[in-house]
């Protein structure tokens, strides 16, 4: 695994330019009964969406209370903009978090809110001026005309643009955001995941954003890591990643994965015919499922040597149905380079 | 069902009928009658209880009843409000904690006033000991006095205070204070902006249950305050005893009610106001 290799090559990953924002040195957090983060290191470029994944317990959710300063590291540094923030306490350090569960301030209106952050934080900022910042960053999540709302007046979207808006009217040097999008329901969720997106480009400030959902960090991220019991297991853009995975842990966390003769492809990148063509990389095999997704068909199938295998074919594909003798084949171009090594251990989501 | 309903209702109205609406009744009807010559009352009607409540004596009484609660109240509070934030962030321990802030109440009210008489006393522990200690070459007077009843009434109020603050600091989202911080609220000053103004409800209720029996409290006033610091409470207890003048017993005893809604209204409507 990549975390585990000798020294000097985690270190050649680990470089810090001039363009680093936030950087993370052999930063372990180590609790009595577990080891929640264990020497992790990472450098996050300015204006980058960068995204820490894995599933619920593997030292994501730590990482960013260690950042934000709720937690205090047990060892390594982290150093924003080239300085050691390690001692200060989270209302001295130049970060903001978006809470998972927002947590605006029930007391306080939709424009107190935002300001509070403001009012504390940026003392040369004088009342007229807060306004008109606290007036920006509302117009620019869509929240205008709602300045005098309580929270409790607010749906689970509107509350999630307030936490957005209270952050980012402090300008932030990162922003970090705990799991944003988990409260709302799928449909909202897709919405926001896009207005996010827009949102950080816009204001290009540097987000590091935490999700067990590997297609919010897909599709949402710069550049991201995947973690797994305290380690970063692989760090990469989101393609390189997906396609390249290091260990069969990111190959499954990622996607759905097949082991064909020794072999890892993913099962969109799977062919399926009643007649193959001839070639070694065409298996025949029995259908034992049909599942019509809307645009997609998944198919389980059952090769001769016994080995199961899913194929994921546009909804277009002839319909195949249980008992079905087909042939599954790819191109050798879409394998990924990973080997069956057995060392993906418990909790695999696929 | 309705019949069932009706029949489970009749013991609550009974004993609230007898128990309460009676009594009330009673109270009302002595309170506009004259004193018997040995106590009780007799006729003719009049209002003349009412008349001497308004004599500055009296009047006195009645303020000095107010304001002692009101300063009992407030130390409730400030004594109270860190003890419930610390039981609230206390997490393993948070079940013995609340128990031992219960633990007085495993004890007679009257005996545990007695016991502060016999730390306060001239003789007692404290004299004792600061003298043993030649930090006083005299007793402080420590009893008898209206800081003595203070005491008491902090002391024996202090766990209904802390009680309901206790229940709605625990509710809070301790990720808003978090927030607060992360924002650029110091501790102090995320307790000033974030937590204080969220517990209102609780300082509200602890103050509305602490405030009401200090009004009418009697015991402690007249142990610990030793018949010199007069409360309303005495002085109803006076009226019935050795004054003999039951329909002015009665109708202080009508006034301290009448004060206590008045307390109450303000506080509800302070809350709307706030909500």
């Amino acid at each position: 695994m990549v975390s585990r290799l000798p020294r000097a090559f985690a270190l050649a990953l680990w470089n810090p330019t001039v363009n680093t924002v936030l950087a993370l040195d052999a930063l372990s957090k180590h609790y009595p009964a577990q080891r929640a983060v264990d020497g992790i290191s990472l450098c996050i470029q300015k204006g980058e969406f960068f995204s820490l994944v894995g599933p619920s317990g593997c030292g994501k959710t730590t990482t960013l209370r260690l950042v934000a300063g709720f937690e205090t590291p047990t060892s390594g540094d982290i150093l924003l903009d080239g300085q050691s923030v390690i001692g200060l306490p989270p209302y001295q350090r130049d970060v903001s978090t978006v809470f998972q569960s927002y947590a605006l301030f029930p007391h306080l209106t939709v424009e107190k809110n935002v300001a509070f952050g403001l009012e504390r934080r940026r003392p040369g900022v004088t009342g007229s001026e807060i306004a008109k910042r606290v007036q920006g960053v509302l117009e620019l999540v869509q929240l205008s005309g709602k300045e005098n709302r309580l929270p409790q007046q607010l749906s689970g979207g509107e509350k999630q643009r307030v936490a957005l808006a209270r952050s980012l009217v402090l300008q932030p040097k990162v922003l970090l955001l705990d799991e944003p999008l988990s409260a709302l329901d799928p449909k909202l969720r897709k919405q926001m995941r896009d207005e996010l997106k827009k949102l950080q480009r816009s204001v290009a400030i540097t987000f590091l954003f935490i999700t067990h959902d590997e297609a919010e960090a897909l599709s949402l991220s710069d550049r991201m890591a995947v973690m797994h019991r305290g380690l970063i297991e692989q760090l990469g853009t989101p393609r390189e990643l997906y396609s390249q995975p290091a260990t069969r842990f990111v190959a499954e966390f990622l996607g759905g994965v097949n082991w064909v003769g020794g072999t890892a492809i993913r099962p969109e990148c799977m062919r399926i015919s009643a007649a193959g063509p001839e070639g070694v990389r065409c298996f025949r095999a029995t259908v034992t499922s049909a599942t019509f997704l809307g645009n997609s068909v998944q198919i389980s199938t059952r090769l001769d040597n016994g080995s199961t295998c899913v194929v994921e074919a546009s909804a277009g594909v002839e319909g195949f149905r249980p008992g079905d003798t087909v042939h599954v084949w790819w191109n050798p171009r879409d394998e990924m380079p990973l080997k069956d090594d057995g060392a993906a251990g418990g909790g695999v989501e696929s | 069902m309705k019949q069932l309903r009706a029949w489970f209702l009749t013991p609550a109205y009974l004993v609230m009928a007898t128990l309460f609406a009676a009594p009330m009744l009673i109270i009302c009807a002595y309170s506009l009658l004259s004193r018997g010559p040995y106590g009780g009352v007799m006729r003719p009607w009049t209002l003349e209880a009412y008349t001497r409540v308004l004599n500055p004596l009296y009047a006195a009484i009645v303020w000095r009843s107010v304001w002692i609660s009101g300063v009992a109240t407030a130390a409730c509070l400030a004594l109270g409000f860190p003890l419930a934030l610390f039981l609230s962030r206390a997490r393993g321990r948070r079940t013995l904690l609340l128990n031992l802030v219960m633990l007085p109440f495993w004890t007679s009210f009257l005996i545990r006033t007695y016991a502060w008489m016999f730390l306060l006393r001239d003789t007692g522990l404290v004299n004792t000991v600061l003298q043993g200690l030649h930090v006083i070459s005299a007793p402080l007077p420590l009893l008898f006095n209206d800081g003595a009843v203070i005491l008491g009434l902090v002391y024996g109020y202090l766990p209904f205070m802390v009680l309901p603050l206790y229940a709605t600091l625990e509710k809070q989202d301790p990720s808003v204070v978090d927030a607060a911080q992360d924002l650029g609220a110091s501790p102090w000053v995320a307790v000033w902006t974030v937590v204080i103004p969220l517990a209102r409800p609780g300082m509200f209720a602890g103050a509305i249950l602490v405030f009401i029996p200090c009004l009418g409290s009697y015991l402690t006033p007249d142990l610990l305050g030793g018949g010199k610091t007069v409360m309303i409470g005495t002085l109803v207890q006076n009226q019935f005893t050795t004054a003999r003048d039951w329909p002015f017993g009665a109708a202080l005893s009508l006034l301290v009610m009448a004060l206590v809604l008045v307390f109450l209204r303000m506080a509800a409507r302070r809350q709307e106001t706030m909500l």
